[in-house]
């Protein structure tokens, strides 16, 4: 009396396929769960058999061996209930040996027979298809998010009755909410809100047109959090692919609601600054993703950036790089991709007032103070400094007519478009990435604009770092001004918004 | 070794150590040394000579002091000052600033290192606000630079902002300056100014009345400032905010006789209003640093002074790109935000970006933080 059941396994963002194996023998009575397994896992026991109670079945008094297989794999989660559930029903014989082929099943079940949501669906159900399942049961609450996937037979139980039957006769369960939510176009404000602050929006433009990380700097008020906050609604909306990349991660996160099952436009995250290094990159007891892959093709934004721990802060430099994490654990190592935009956002100085003298009284070493708790190497990686001048009360009046987010957004497409031509035979797609190697072909520029760029390097005294960045930006304004060969415009204003020497406002003297 | 030269430098010991003892002003510490002669004839006086002269209290410190140090110390101590390169001038000394002498409780005693500035030549306090504006740094660097060139001694208490910048752009333009100090002249205060403090060891003088080894202290500074005033002909006060330190120096100058000048500056500006209240009780205006010396009688009209500040940025204007003025118009020595800066010019960005980056690579302008530009005086020189 041997059966087996097909599952599956969240670890990290990766999915397991898991082969759940049922043994019932003659022997001393018992039910012993062995493979590996996390301690939800191993209570799944008491689980299984007081729903398999409650729902009308009665173990017979033998020995009940379930094996999850692959058995070197740790396996947390209470996604196996269902299946071990389903696995001693196939060996007890109650349900029919073929019914189960091809269908892959997970759920945890509550101790009256409910099938409770899982998380993690989405990427189960694409791993699913991706090996030739062809109909998936899953909890009722999640089959929704499940459907994201096209061409997968989803099967949405509410209690093990339903799974049963459906198993024994092939009827489908009532479905009770057809409806299919894509996550409302949550994108908070609109450009057209923020009255001046022409340079801030230009360099947000630009930002976003490279995908370059960006750096808000300005007094306390001015509006470096509400510029920030609408960045996401100029960035080009996602792509189906991208969609479905960022849901997985939300899914795996639990944080798809039965309505809403796709995030459809870029999310934007701003933890606090007290955020704990597991929260920001991922990780915890049960790996779950951070906040810089939940920021995945969106924006994360770190307001107060010198209040932030600096060893926290330092956690972003790879995941910068490389655009994804890794967390290596006891159990394994895990991947999260983390592929966002970074928008920092800080005071000049302590009192926020800095240059304007007739407000700020911070000595020169207060200020060098205050930026040396913003770490070099995360402001290496920031291509893009704009700053935000406090308005005058005259100007909040009577502006109306600003560029909306949408007309912003139509000339950012245009750009990105530019740069996915230029860069289709390459393994990136924007400016930001511009890899040194590839700096020659793409930012060539003529004789007289070398000269003005030399000269710039010499008297404002750039690094090498610094005048490839120059370089980048200046890329992504010419793409924004349709214009394939940079010019002098371009370079000038790719210049302003640079970081000048070591921290960038250095007081002299 | 002559036999005179021998007891000078006795003499100098004994006034050394007269000038550490604690608990004498410095008027009691000179009226001391004229009664009994000398500073060694003060060190031999007994208890019962002083009675009389000295109060119950001084007496008691002054035979502390006595007791403490026999005369082999005494030698020893003044010998470890020679090493350090550190010279000792008491009041008696023929070293000894005439300038100091004619202040209302001038020191005992001083310490230089380098060189004490030369008697004859007319010197110019310049002295400000440690946070300072950009054009309060503009117009320092710019008088700094011109008394120099006019031969005028600068003198300073090498603070950080006004007080170092002129000094150091005097020292920039081949000048000679004067730092000082709150503290010991040893000891380089704010560190920051490391540079200038060492410039000014090698090319001009560092001046304290506090022995080496003072530790900088709030209560040193007012004290100290009465040497800044006392040392100079005139005070040029370049941007003071009200009720500051420069203000009291103001005060003092005026105690001691000396002119102040004053730089105005706009009435919306906390960091001119003292100067501005100053103006108004009368100080001189300073409407350029020759104009200044020459009503001061401390040169004579040799060039017709047309303000040279304005000519300086008539020259760049006749420099640069059409778009380039545009732009040097709009930009002034008080930050402006790039959205300023196009309002008013009415360019394009893209033009107005260029014209502005092309100002900073000349050096007329300057991004001071993020989005945050000034106009700035062209270099002659790199720092």
């Amino acid at each position: 009396m041997y059966s087996t059941i097909a599952s599956a396994a969240v670890c990290g963002m990766e999915i397991v396929m898991v082969h759940v194996e049922v043994d019932i023998a003659q022997g001393l009575p018992g039910f012993i769960l062995v493979g590996y397994l996390s301690s939800e896992v191993k209570e799944a026991g008491e689980r299984v058999r007081i729903a398999l109670k409650n729902a009308g079945v009665t173990l017979p008094p033998m020995r009940i061996t379930v094996n999850l297989s692959p058995a070197h794999i740790k396996k947390g989660g209470t996604a196996f209930d269902l299946p071990i559930a389903l696995g001693i029903l196939k060996a007890l014989g109650e349900l029919p040996p073929e019914s189960t082929e091809g269908i892959l099943a997970v759920g945890e079940l509550s101790l009256n027979g409910t099938v409770n949501p899982i998380n993690g669906v989405l990427p189960l159900v694409k791993k699913a298809k991706e090996e030739g399942y062809l109909r998936c049961l899953v909890p009722e609450g999640n089959r929704q998010e499940g459907r994201m996937i096209e061409g997968m037979d989803m099967i949405g139980v509410a209690d093990l009755d339903e799974a049963i039957a459906y198993l024994k006769t092939g009827r489908i369960p009532e479905e009770q909410n057809t409806s299919c939510g894509e996550r409302e176009e949550a994108i908070q404000g609109d450009f057209q809100e923020i009255v001046g602050q022409g340079a801030a929006k230009r360099a947000a433009e630009i930002a976003a047109a490279g995908f370059h990380n960006l750096l808000l700097v300005g007094p306390p008020g001015s509006g470096k959090t509400m510029i920030a906050k609408r960045i996401p609604g100029i960035l080009p909306p996602l792509t189906e692919e991208e969609k479905l990349e960022v849901s997985s991660i939300y899914s795996v996160a639990g944080l798809l609601s039965h309505s809403h099952t796709l995030i459809s436009c870029r999310p934007f995250m701003n933890p606090h600054h007290t955020i704990t290094a597991q929260a920001l990159v991922g990780g915890g007891k049960v790996i779950q993703p951070g906040m810089i892959s939940l920021a995945h093709k969106g924006v994360l934004f770190l307001d107060e950036l010198p209040e932030f721990k600096m060893n926290t802060i330092n956690l972003l430099r790879q995941p910068l790089e490389e655009k994804q994490v890794r967390i290596v654990r006891l159990e394994g190592s895990y991947a999260f991709p983390a592929d966002f935009m970074f928008v920092g956002a800080m005071n000049p100085c302590p009192c926020g007032y800095y240059p304007n003298m007739k407000r700020c009284h911070c000595t020169a070493s207060q200020i060098r103070r205050y930026q040396n708790h913003v770490s070099g190497p995360i402001l290496d990686r920031i291509d893009i400094c704009a700053g935000i001048a406090p308005l005058e009360l005259k100007q909040l009046e009577g502006k109306i007519g600003q560029e909306d987010s949408r007309t912003i957004r139509k000339r950012v497409i245009k750009a990105r478009q530019i740069q996915e031509e230029r860069y289709r035979h390459r393994s990136y797609c924007c400016n930001a990435l511009l890899p040194q190697k590839d700096m020659e072909e793409f930012c060539r520029l003529e004789k007289a604009e070398k000269e003005f760029i030399g000269q710039a390097y010499t008297r404002m005294e750039m690094s090498v770092r610094a005048y490839q960045r120059v370089l980048r930006v200046a890329r992504t304004i010419a793409d924004l001004d349709g214009q394939e060969k940079i010019s002098k415009l371009h370079l000038a204003e790719a210049l302003e918004c640079r970081m000048a020497g070591e921290g960038y406002w250095e007081r002299r003297m | 070794m002559s036999n005179e030269r021998k007891e000078e430098k006795e003499e100098q010991a004994y006034a050394y150590w007269l000038a550490n003892c604690s608990g004498l002003g410095n008027q009691t510490k000179r009226r001391l040394e004229i009664y009994a002669g000398s500073a060694k004839a003060v060190y031999g006086m007994k208890e019962t000579d002083l009675k009389g002269i000295l109060t119950q209290k001084q007496i008691k410190s002054l035979m502390e002091a006595g007791r403490e140090t026999d005369k082999e110390k005494l030698m020893e101590h003044y010998a470890v000052l020679k090493k350090q390169n550190i010279h000792f001038y008491p009041i008696s000394h023929p070293n000894y600033p005439n300038r100091l002498k004619t202040i209302g409780n001038p020191p005992y005693a001083i310490y230089v290192e380098g060189r004490l500035p030369e008697e004859k030549i007319p010197a110019v306090a310049v002295i400000g606000a440690r946070q300072c504006s950009e054009y309060g740094r503009y117009m320092a660097e710019q008088c700094g630079q011109e008394l120099a060139k006019s031969g005028i001694i600068v003198i300073s208490g090498m603070a950080r902002g006004i007080d170092g910048i002129s000094q150091w752009a005097a020292l920039q333009a081949d000048g000679f300056s004067c730092g000082i100090l709150g503290c010991g002249t040893d000891i380089c205060y704010p560190s920051e100014n490391r540079k200038l403090y060492e410039t000014l060891k090698s090319r001009g003088g560092i001046l304290s009345e506090w022995p080496p080894g003072t530790s900088p202290r709030p209560e040193l500074f007012p004290l100290r400032n009465r040497i800044i005033s006392g040392m100079a002909d005139l005070v040029l006060i370049i941007e003071a905010r009200e009720k500051s330190g420069t203000l009291i120096t103001a005060d003092l100058a005026l105690e001691q006789g000396r002119e102040v000048y004053v730089v105005p500056g706009r009435v919306t500006d906390s960091l001119s209003a003292g100067c501005n209240r100053l103006l108004c009780q009368g100080a001189g205006l300073l409407i350029s640093v020759q104009e200044m010396l020459e009503e001061t009688g401390m040169v004579h009209s040799q060039k017709i002074g047309e303000g040279k500040t304005e000519g300086d940025m008539k020259a760049l204007l006749n420099s640069g790109s059409e778009e380039m003025n545009r732009i040097l118009e709009v930009l002034d020595f008080y930050p402006r935000s790039l959205d300023e800066i196009q309002a008013e010019s009415g360019m394009e960005y893209g033009k107005m970006m260029f014209a502005l980056m092309n100002l900073c690579i000349e050096g007329m302008a300057e991004q001071l933080a993020a989005g945050q530009f000034i106009k700035k005086r062209k270099r002659e020189t790199d720092e």
